[in-house]
């Protein structure tokens, strides 16, 4: 298995993508990754993301730049594209990434793999280098539902390490998992799905939408009934995941000083030494976000970002849980494009922070999502490859089992969504 | 003048010498003369200001005066009326404050815009004629002469004040005209105005500059103090790791990932720091909040590893509370407890080539006590003095100590305390400009900082010099018994508090607090009230309840059937001492409370004498009598000898061996009497009983 470089690993190096962290060797396993040792898995390696998880193409790494199996032209997407592209290159059978406002479901979709972001709680986070405490998720990612079930159950449950960490037994995901040839010929039937409609139209690329929506009719030829919801603050969400992701950031990355451990910028007194050592260890898009989330804190800010950005995640949270009072489960694209090439948002932030649209409003509820793999965009050149296309499941809170259920059916008849990377 | 002043004036004027024919009167500026009447022609803007005045002062006095709203004359005199119901009952201090509370606030900024200047004063004496004629009549600009010498046009001369005239009350002038108006100037707007008035002539001198030195250095002060007290809890681990919670260790030994803030590590909160918070919640009688919750407090610094504390901001674990407080004179003070809330304490930083971080050559850190558990209990303002304050801190000291909250060392750190002084002239209610003072390390110290402060506090204002007391952190320096700057600061420091999101909030129920209540330890203030009613006096109480070992150690004692009184001399005098020798706690004495209960028991019973009790206890203090004294009285034959006959022979033995001193004796030299009782001590080895051995010495002296 790989492991995203975020969650720490005993006597394995683990930078979370940097500097700061250049050469810092835990003594501690993350308790997912020592669930999955425990469980018999061997761990092969660290996967590339981007600082401290902050990016959506694994280009914000201040170590190396990941390419996407499918073009290898394409960022993988973020912030777990090493595990993404790792599985989906067939490096190792699964992997673990770490979602925050979209890191496993996005990378997961550009790669055509499969990424569960569970319900906040499910999975402690001890060992997980912290973002945004409060959204902050570890989850599986690999090539099959079922595989990722598999792992989900091994690292699922409540830890004495993680105060958040949620009480509820976990069941194993995989074993109501039907193999295809078991199933019927309407198993979706009776099962309530909706379409966030907010995440249709414009906005989408048309190759993302053209996959999705043959992804639905898929889905009510298994007998689903496919209806669709509108979520009037689902435009909303972005913003305040941002205010309250960096703002927690800016205090979860304050340890990077330099006295403990990592590289330390040798000063004549502490602010220069913290000053130099901030400098160099920490890259433009993290400082831009601690920046962000500085500001939103500061006095004289806090009601007007941080405060009104905690009632927004409020209003979605409610407005979510009635819509699933309503319907089973939630659909939406689990993001508005294909992968990006390389290079094409680097230097645009804001059409970066786009990107997370379909994913942030489910770290905010704290409800578990899939990103499965449901067909691909056509190359939009001559001599491009064709990209993977990703549906997002969304489940109640602790309602994994139902959406995996789902998942493992579409994928195990959607032979249309099926493909490998070229070699 | 008198028809208007008759009824509306409190007993409050009425003290001093006051001749009979004033008391229908009863005021002290009646000795004001009746003035010539003037006809003011007030225009309708004057009567108008006159009005409102007149509605505002009534409001204030809560009676409005039946007098016509048309006329000048007429509004006025009803001003005046309702300024003198405004004096009713109250005193000069409280009528200042009350119409200084009717003037309109001035915000902070007003005076940083616009400080002190000789524009501004000579502004203000530009514009006083055209705003105040109504209140005091006609007035012209003058100049004025600074102390040092220079020469603005900053003088108004009230050429006959209405007010004054019209009240004929220099009481109501001076306090409430002259005082509040002052004051309003000298504070609120920060441009310093001096009012003289001249109660022969009815006239008054406004000078807009710096107050007359001499006048300032009467205006009494009151210090008003508040204390912040960190408390370590003594858990056996920190509070949100397992490691343990133990001073003295070699630097960083007691340290693990989640208190050097490694990455992905997480904090996990001890309940044991949920009890102890409780607990002391319930000594402090605060109401302890079912749900509280945690934030992060940040700021960087060596010593503070996640870059920011745990802390609670908003929604403490404790609130409201007080705590009495025995004064050093026999008084008792109730001081109120604003708050009480968890937090984590920093490690701790070694300086080398110097005693801080500035300077030094190189500075080790020392995580032991980084995340050791901190209750913070903030009292409210009610100290005013030093003595108050220590005796508050020791107070609190020993409710946290007697509930096995905190070890409450000093010396270690377990305890420590941030103090806020504050001066303010008497009777107002705004605080003065706040000082803390940190880095004391025991209660004395804290007593000594605290005088220091006020007395410089107070020096600067009476001295004119005002800017040397500023919002700033001082350290208290005990060698030479002064405050000196640490930093000031600049507005107040953002520390970016928010929720902490690792942590859930803290929930305490109520069955839970029933529990902890039906467990409650005496408090060290009921403790005292119980020995006072034993019949000791309340300075031994004191002593006795002071640490928990010394009551503990009593009241097991008093449990073995003591009597209280020699009970707590023994436990006071020899068995403190001997504790403090050997460096000793009294709970860890080889003397059991039961066998020093047995001594006292044979000393009142008359068995042994006091002087015996003395001469056993040395090897009771090494753990003999553990058999009842009585068997190692006898085992070593110190019984006292009460027998007549036996005292009597011993008696007889010293006169027949000394003739010389006895014929000496029986010719007057009656100083001798102590040298026998000496000798039959000596013979007896110290056991006759010495009442029987007076009482038959003094029969065999005077037989002849
Ligand atoms: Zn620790």
């Amino acid at each position: 298995m790989g492991i995203k470089d975020t969650l720490c690993t005993a006597g394995l190096a683990t930078t979370a993508g940097a500097s700061a962290l250049r050469g810092y060797v835990p003594p501690y396993d993350a308790a997912a990754v020592a669930r999955l040792r425990r469980a018999g898995a061997l761990v092969l390696g660290k996967c590339n993301c981007d600082a401290f998880a902050m990016g959506s193409t694994t280009e914000a790494s201040d170590y190396q730049v990941t390419r996407n199996p499918w073009d290898p032209r394409c960022v993988p997407g973020g912030s777990s594209g090493g595990s993404a592209a790792a599985v989906a290159a067939g490096q190792c059978v699964a992997a673990l990434g770490s979602d925050t406002g979209g890191s496993i479901r996005q990378p997961a979709h550009f790669c055509g793999v499969v990424g569960i972001k569970p319900t906040y709680g499910r999975v402690s986070r001890a060992g997980l280098v912290a973002y945004g405490s409060s959204l902050d998720c570890v989850g599986p990612l690999a090539r099959s539902v079922e595989d990722a079930a598999l792992v989900l159950s091994a690292i699922s449950g409540a830890d004495e390490a993680d105060a958040t960490s949620a009480r509820q037994p976990a069941p194993d995901f995989a074993a109501g998992l039907q193999p295809v040839r078991e199933l019927s010929d309407r198993p979706l039937a009776g099962r309530r799905l909706a379409v966030v409609a907010e995440t249709r139209g414009a906005g989408v690329a048309p190759g993302v939408s053209g996959a999705v929506d043959r992804a639905l009719a898929h889905l009510e030829s298994l007998g689903a009934e496919v209806g669709e919801v509108s979520l009037p603050t689902f435009q909303v969400g972005l913003p305040a995941y941002y205010v309250i992701a960096t703002s927690e950031a800016s205090a979860n990355l304050a340890r990077f000083d330099g006295v403990r451990y990592g590289p330390r910028h040798e000063a004549g007194d502490l602010r220069a030494m913290y000053a130099g050592t901030r400098h160099a260890g920490l890259g433009p898009e993290v400082k831009r976000r601690v920046l962000m989330g500085t500001y939103a804190l500061s006095a004289g800010y806090y009601d007007a970002y941080y405060k009104r950005a905690q009632q927004v995640r409020t209003l979605v949270q409610r407005e979510l849980n009635a819509a699933l009072d309503e319907w089973d489960l939630l659909l939406s694209p689990a993001a508005p494009t294909t992968a990006y090439r390389i290079g094409q948002v680097c230097d645009d932030p804001l059409e970066m922070y786009q990107g997370d649209l379909m994913t942030v409003n489910l770290n905010l509820a704290g409800l578990p999502a899939i990103t499965v793999p449901c067909g691909f965009e056509e190359p939009r050149d001559d001599g491009a490859a064709r990209l993977p296309v990703g549906l997002q499941i969304i489940g109640r809170a602790f309602g994994e089992a139902d959406m995996i259920g789902v998942a493992h059916v579409f994928e195990q008849t959607a032979d249309f969504a099926w493909g490998s990377p070229p070699e | 003048m008198t028809a208007v002043l008759t009824g509306h004036h409190g007993a409050a004027l009425g003290r001093g010498r006051v001749s009979p024919r004033r008391r229908a009167q009863p005021c002290r500026c009646s000795q004001l003369e009746a003035a010539t009447t003037v006809e003011y022609k007030d225009t309708w803007t004057d009567i108008a200001f006159i009005a409102l005045c007149r509605k505002a002062y009534g409001n204030l006095a809560g009676w409005q005066s039946p007098r016509s709203w048309k006329a000048g004359g007429e509004t006025y005199k009803g001003m005046v009326e309702v300024s003198s119901a405004l004096m009713k009952g109250r005193s000069p201090a409280e009528q200042r404050e009350a119409v200084i509370a009717g003037f309109p606030k001035v915000p902070p900024w007003f005076r940083r815009a616009f400080p002190y200047s000789r524009w501004g004063a000579e502004l203000n004496a530009q514009i006083t004629p055209r705003f105040f004629t109504w209140l005091v009549g006609p007035m012209c600009i003058e100049e004025a002469t600074l102390s040092d010498g220079t020469v603005q046009r900053s003088a108004v001369k009230i050429e006959r004040c209405r007010y004054l005239a019209e009240s004929g009350c220099a009481g109501m002038c001076v306090n409430l005209c002259k005082s509040p108006v002052q004051q309003f100037f000298t504070h609120e707007l920060g441009m310093p105005l001096t009012m003289k008035p001249d109660f022969e002539e009815y006239s008054a001198a406004v000078t807009s500059a710096p107050c007359d030195p001499a006048e300032q250095a009467q205006v009494a002060y009151e210090p008003v103090i508040g204390i912040e007290c960190h408390i370590q809890l003594n858990t056996r681990t920190k509070a949100f790791c397992s490691c343990p919670n133990e001073y003295g260790a070699p630097p960083n030994t007691h340290i693990c990932p989640v208190c050097l803030a490694h990455p992905g590590t997480l904090p996990v909160l001890n309940a044991e720091v949920v009890h102890k918070a409780a607990l002391a919640g319930l000594a402090l009688g605060s109401a302890i909040a079912a749900v509280s919750k945690f934030d992060r407090k940040q700021y960087f610094y060596a010593d503070l590893p996640k870059g920011y504390q745990i802390s609670q901001y908003d929604v403490p674990i404790c609130a409201g509370g007080a705590i009495d407080v025995a004064l050093p004179d026999g008084s008792a003070l109730r001081v109120g407890i604003t708050r009480a809330h968890l937090e984590e304490d920093a490690g701790k930083l070694v300086h080398s080539g110097a005693d801080q971080l500035t300077g030094s050559e190189y500075s080790l850190v020392d995580f032991n006590r980084a995340g050791v558990p901190l209750l913070e209990i903030v009292s409210d303002p009610d100290m005013r003095s030093g003595v108050e304050a220590a005796a508050y801190a020791a107070e609190l000291r020993r409710i946290m100590v007697f509930f096995g909250i905190t070890d409450g060392n000093m010396q270690d750190g377990s305890i420590r305390c941030d103090v806020n002084v504050s001066v303010r002239p008497e009777g107002r209610q705004r605080f003065g400009t706040k000082v803390e003072i940190k880095n004391m390390n025991s209660f004395s110290a804290m007593q000594k900082a605290i005088d220091f402060e006020i007395e410089r506090q107070v020096g600067a204002l009476r001295g004119g010099r005002e800017a040397e007391v500023v919002q700033e952190t001082r350290l208290f320096d005990e060698g030479r018994g002064v405050t000196y700057s640490m930093r000031r600061k600049e507005g107040l420091a953002d520390y970016r508090y928010f929720p902490e999101p690792d942590l859930l909030p803290l929930h305490v129920s109520d069955a839970y607090l029933a529990e902890l209540r039906r467990n409650l330890p005496e408090l060290p203030a009921a403790r005292r009230a119980r020995y006072v009613a034993l019949g000791l006096p309340p300075a031994d109480a004191v002593v006795l309840a002071d640490e928990p070992p010394t009551a503990a150690y009593f009241d097991a004692v008093l449990a073995a059937g003591a009597p209280a009184k020699p009970a707590a001399n023994w436990v006071m005098g020899d068995v403190m001492a001997f504790c403090k020798e050997e460096r000793v706690r009294m709970d860890q004495l080889q003397l059991a409370p039961a066998t020093l209960a047995d001594l006292v028991a044979l000393i009142e019973a008359g068995t042994i004498s006091g002087k015996i009790g003395k001469q056993l206890l040395p090897d009771l203090f090494q753990g003999e009598g553990g058999g009842g004294v009585m068997a190692l009285v006898e085992a070593r034959g110190l019984a006292q000898i009460s027998d007549p006959a036996a005292v009597e022979a011993i008696v007889d033995g010293v006169l027949a061996a000394n003739p010389k001193q006895l014929a000496l004796f029986r010719g007057g030299k009656t100083k001798l009497q102590g040298f026998f009782v000496g000798q039959v001590m000596k013979e007896s080895a110290g056991r006759a009983n010495p009442a029987m051995l007076n009482r038959i010495l003094m029969c065999k002296l005077n037989e002849a």
